[in-house]
């Protein structure tokens, strides 16, 4: 039962107010989720959107979104649509639908860590996550959920995403456009001409947390995006993927799913960039 | 809290784990309706600060100081809304129930785009399930009610 909600004034406070009540409290982003389904033990909510951690900004290097944007003020932030494909963008269009999305952070998605569409594409781009746990850190979103410093006491302040060019492509598959995926992939490239000089495949909701394929993605590393490479690579995600069953679908299901959207971005990275 | 309805100011306790859809309709805003309680289905949805959302999973807590348009605040001095009068004249409303999330929902959308085409406006709406499940009188009440919308800006 929740008796106490909370609106500090920064990060600093929250962390603060987070590590003293411990497993009594959560941080609240979009409010999306944890108003449905408060854990039973917890009595505080400490609402973010007070924090100070909205806004995006864009430099040089790439774009920096506050942990409290919401989906659709980052949907709606063109210089988004401009860096790898748009994929962040053909992504967010496709995730719950407006009111959900007019609601739901970034920041929350990030540290709940699963039923995401979103994450997967964060890790296909390399993204930074920046937190607050005492002192403000930033670590590679792959690491944060590798060394699950996500599970961690501390409040997520913003995920950057680097702009240094590349191209990225996204698919999901769901029994409906508004469903929870069953599966979904999002793939990245950078270039040196036609050869592939960096690669990344990233499979979420398998339906455990999206992870990175690294030895699929390695094997597209020095080649030409053929058909050929592009299904020897989708193939090898597939055979290597962890998977397993629940009501939204079975292990045998996703595996093959893999293979299908692996390819399938793949392909369409392949055909952007000739 | 502190929190304006339809341009009317509340000064109110609210409980820390109440929803936002049942503080409103505490309130008195009937039209605010409980379809699914889950976020599934939009019957629920309100503007927050000129955005629709649905306030059956947001926290009332969360309101605090914000700006919040219900389906009572659309007609102004009598006269119903565009939007209103659009989904009357071209049958949007059929059973009536989804309808005032799904007002609020166009209303969103209208504001940003005042000519959307028919995919902008069935994207708006996709968070609004239909229990007649007909959604082409709906689709058809928005688009009638932006041509004179925007009429009415432009003369």
């Amino acid at each position: 039962m929740i008796t106490d909600y909370l609106h500090p004034t920064s990060a600093e406070v929250a962390f603060s107010t987070l590590t003293s009540l411990g497993s009594r409290a959560r941080l609240v982003g979009g409010g999306t989720d944890l108003s449905l389904h408060p854990p039973a033990d917890v009595d505080t909510l400490i609402d973010l959107s007070t924090a100070g951690l909205g806004g995006i900004d864009r430099d040089g290097g790439g774009i920096t979104i506050g942990a409290t944007t919401t989906l659709t003020e980052m949907l709606e932030y063109r210089p988004l649509g401009d860096v790898w494909s748009g994929v962040v963008h053909t992504m967010l269009a496709r995730v719950a639908s407006p009111l959900h999305r007019n609601a739901a952070s970034i920041g929350g998605h990030l540290a709940r860590g699963r039923l995401s569409d979103v994450i997967p594409v964060m890790l296909a781009l390399d993204a930074a996550v920046r937190f607050f746990d005492g002192s403000p850190q930033q670590m590679p979103l792959v690491e944060f959920y590798a060394t699950r410093r996500n599970r961690k006491p501390l409040v997520v302040t913003s995920v950057r995403i680097p702009s240094d060019g590349g191209r990225a492509a996204f698919r999901k598959f769901a029994r409906t456009t508004y469903d929870l995926a069953i599966l979904n992939v999002a793939c990245a490239a950078r270039f040196k001409g036609d050869i592939v000089t960096s690669a990344r495949i990233v499979v979420g909701e398998r339906p455990s947390l999206a992870v990175p394929l690294t030895h699929a993605a390695g094997l597209l590393v020095g080649e030409i995006l053929t058909k050929e490479s592009i299904a020897h690579a989708a193939t090898v995600a597939s055979d290597t993927i962890e998977v397993r069953s629940d009501p939204r679908g079975s292990a045998e299901y996703r595996r093959h799913l893999t293979e299908v959207l692996v390819r399938r971005c793949l392909t369409e990275i392949q055909e952007g960039q000739s | 809290m502190n929190l304006t309805v339809n341009g009317a100011a509340f000064e109110i306790d609210v409980s820390p784990s109440e929803s936002l859809l049942d503080l409103l309709r505490s309130l008195g805003f009937k039209g605010v309706k409980n379809g699914c309680d889950n976020g599934d289905c939009g019957a629920c949805a309100v503007l927050i600060d000129g955005r629709a959302i649905t306030s059956c999973d947001y926290p009332a807590a969360a309101a605090n100081g914000k700006d919040i348009i219900t389906v009572e605040g659309l007609a102004k001095d009598g006269e119903l809304h565009p939007i209103q009068a659009a989904f009357l004249d071209t049958g949007g409303v059929q059973c009536g129930f989804c309808t005032p999330g799904m007002m609020l929902a166009a209303l969103d959308l209208l504001t940003r785009v005042p000519d959307p085409s028919d995919d902008q406006i069935r994207e708006a709406l996709r968070g609004n399930l239909c229990r007649c499940t007909g959604y082409v009188k709906p689709v058809e009440a928005v688009r009638t009610a932006a041509a004179r919308m925007r009429k009415v800006t432009h003369g």
